[in-house]
């Protein structure tokens, strides 16, 4: 049974009007989010990542399409019900954009400006909420004084001043070093799995993207050209720049171009999901049974969703029909397998 | 007393016409300062939240302030003070007099105000102003606790420029018969070669210039975090 998703887009277009032209940062983009995944949206700058974020709290009406959070269509919303709509999906920022003018209790608390809540309910919350991100010795001091990974700590813990259900990050680990970048994503985990938080990761990073989330999809241009889980990302990426961003295939076109290949030798990349029955030991079996000479040229593997994938680049020695036979028996394994550059055969 | 008696005899003899221009300038200053300074935060609120791309964007808003500003901020504001004559009789009663000088003060000052308030709100980084949409705030919540809270320190530093200038404005408010120290300077200074009264009446303005920056840089150290 599938459950209802908590987000639904549907069809969704954003186009700014410009003096000369007219820019689509969104082109009619459809996916669903279910409840506790950690979503990604990946893409290069400019491929409409963050205006697409936007639209899901309507701080970027779509020009076109609807956004369904919680089975409400955001646009049917007056703007009172949108703002309550809006408590419930905390926001983080690449630049934070905490108040410098408030104390970090105080910028916790802003939020919870017409909760009802006291005073003292307040300052009881922001503690509490400071101790999840674990800053609870800093709630007197100025964002000013901070670093940029406290920073981060505080804007995390004031996004969930009102218990949102979502949370939107966006690019919230790009100002920062890889050692923060690393604390900060320990976190955003930590609340997916212990407070059932879904969270929208959106980043342009792969490292950031495959070490937290379950679920992604590819911006390009504004157009979605990739969704699915993670795993399939790595195991079947469709587009030349999903290989690009999953770092194999950018990676490999370099080991490629630098192999000295003997006549008739053939190159073909082979992705994996490493298990006890799957490994680089199998597929040299399955390849050495039928009596073609295959050597490994390069191998590199990920970690992903506690799982290791593995990235072969093979070349195997023989005429059009041993190569055949070879991809047939790839095939009947369920390997996945791709010829590369035509084969480069001689 | 005998030192200043005798390097500003004429101040002495028309002491008390003297200190009651100080009065009349501080009254005029002050009285403008609070009315032209609701008028310009409002105005500069408005404009700044009103133009594209903004919180409460309305082109037509933005544009009608926007002129009005500019046409005021055109008009020098000694014809301004003739110009005006007709709706300070209808505001105060009559046009003549410090009272009545500070219709053309609040009017010749608000439109500069507003612009600088503007121009410290444009500062606030807009950053801030998508994260508390993004929190639920209202559109008053935000210009309250977002603009004009993180935008305070701003605020004050412009402030005092206008204020400084508003002063030097109250000088010029002798002509539609307001008193005051510019007004002393000219009468008596000026047209009855009394040059002592002058440099006693420019000392003053410029210790109340003094005293305005000192006060407003003490604010601005504490607002600054």
């Amino acid at each position: 049974m599938v459950e209802d998703p908590i987000i639904s887009l549907k069809n969704v277009s954003v186009t700014f009007c410009g003096n000369e032209k007219n820019v689509t940062a969104v082109d009619h983009v459809s996916f669903d989010i279910q409840k506790g995944d950690v979503f990604g949206i990946i893409g290069y700058s400019g491929a409409g990542k963050s205006t697409l974020a936007r639209t899901i709290n309507f701080l970027q009406r779509p020009t076109q399409g609807q956004i369904i959070v919680n089975g409400q269509s955001l646009i049917d919303l007056s703007a009172a019900q949108l703002r309550n709509s809006r408590k419930k999906i905390g926001m983080i920022f690449q630049h934070f954009n905490l108040m410098n003018t408030r104390t970090v209790e105080e910028n916790i608390t802003l939020p919870l400006l017409h909760s009802g809540l006291s005073k003292v309910a307040q300052r009881e919350k922001a503690e509490r909420l400071l101790k999840l991100v674990g800053l609870a010795n800093k709630k007197m001091s100025y964002p000013r004084q901070l670093s940029g990974g406290q920073k981060q700590r505080v804007a995390i813990a004031r996004s969930l001043a009102n218990d949102p259900e979502i949370l939107i990050s966006d690019e919230a680990t790009s100002a920062l070093d890889p050692k923060t970048t690393e604390d900060i994503l320990t976190i955003l985990k930590k609340l997916n799995t212990e407070l059932h938080l879904t969270i929208i990761m959106i980043s342009h990073e792969m490292e950031v993207i495959k070490s937290t989330c379950n679920k992604v999809v590819v911006l390009n241009q504004g157009k979605v050209v990739e969704n699915g889980s993670i795993l399939d990302l790595f195991l079947h990426p469709k587009e030349v720049l999903t290989q690009t961003f999953i770092g194999f295939g950018h990676q490999n076109n370099d080991v490629i171009q630098s192999l000295d290949l003997r006549p008739k030798e053939t190159v073909i990349e082979v992705t994996f999901i490493n298990s006890p029955n799957e490994d680089q030991a199998k597929i040299v079996e399955i390849i050495a049974v039928l009596g073609v000479p295959m050597r490994i040229f390069y191998s590199n593997s990920q970690f992903i969703q506690q799982r290791v994938i593995t990235n072969l680049i093979l070349g195997i020695q023989g005429n059009k029909e041993q190569v055949a036979k070879v991809l047939r028996q790839l095939k009947s394994h369920r390997y996945n397998y791709q010829l590369t550059g035509g084969g480069r055969s001689y | 007393m005998s030192l200043i008696s005798k390097f500003f005899p004429n101040v002495v003899a028309n002491q008390d016409q003297f200190v009651q221009a100080i009065g009349q300038t501080l009254y005029m200053t002050a009285i403008s300062i609070i009315i032209a300074g609701i008028f310009g935060v409002v105005f500069g609120v408005i404009l700044v939240v009103t133009e594209p791309n903004q919180l409460l964007e309305n082109k037509f808003v933005y544009q009608i302030v926007d002129k009005i500003i500019n046409i005021f901020r055109a008009i020098p504001f000694i014809i301004l003070l003739a110009l005006l004559t007709p709706v300070t009789r209808a505001i105060i009663g009559t046009s003549i007099g410090t009272t009545a000088a500070i219709v053309p003060l609040v009017l010749g000052c608000s439109p500069f105000y507003a612009r600088q308030i503007q121009n410290a709100l444009a500062e606030v980084d807009p950053g801030m102003v998508e994260a508390s949409q993004a929190m639920g705030l209202t559109p008053l919540d935000i210009i309250i606790h977002v603009y004009l809270k993180e935008g305070l320190s701003e605020i004050v530093r412009v402030s005092i420029v206008t204020i400084i200038s508003l002063i030097s404005l109250t000088a010029m408010a002798g002509a539609v018969g307001a008193g005051g120290l510019g007004d002393i300077a000219i009468t008596l200074g000026y047209n009855q070669f009394e040059n002592d009264v002058t440099i006693a009446a420019t000392a003053i303005i410029l210790i109340m210039v003094l005293l305005i920056q000192l006060i407003g840089d003490f604010f601005i150290r504490r607002l600054e975090h």
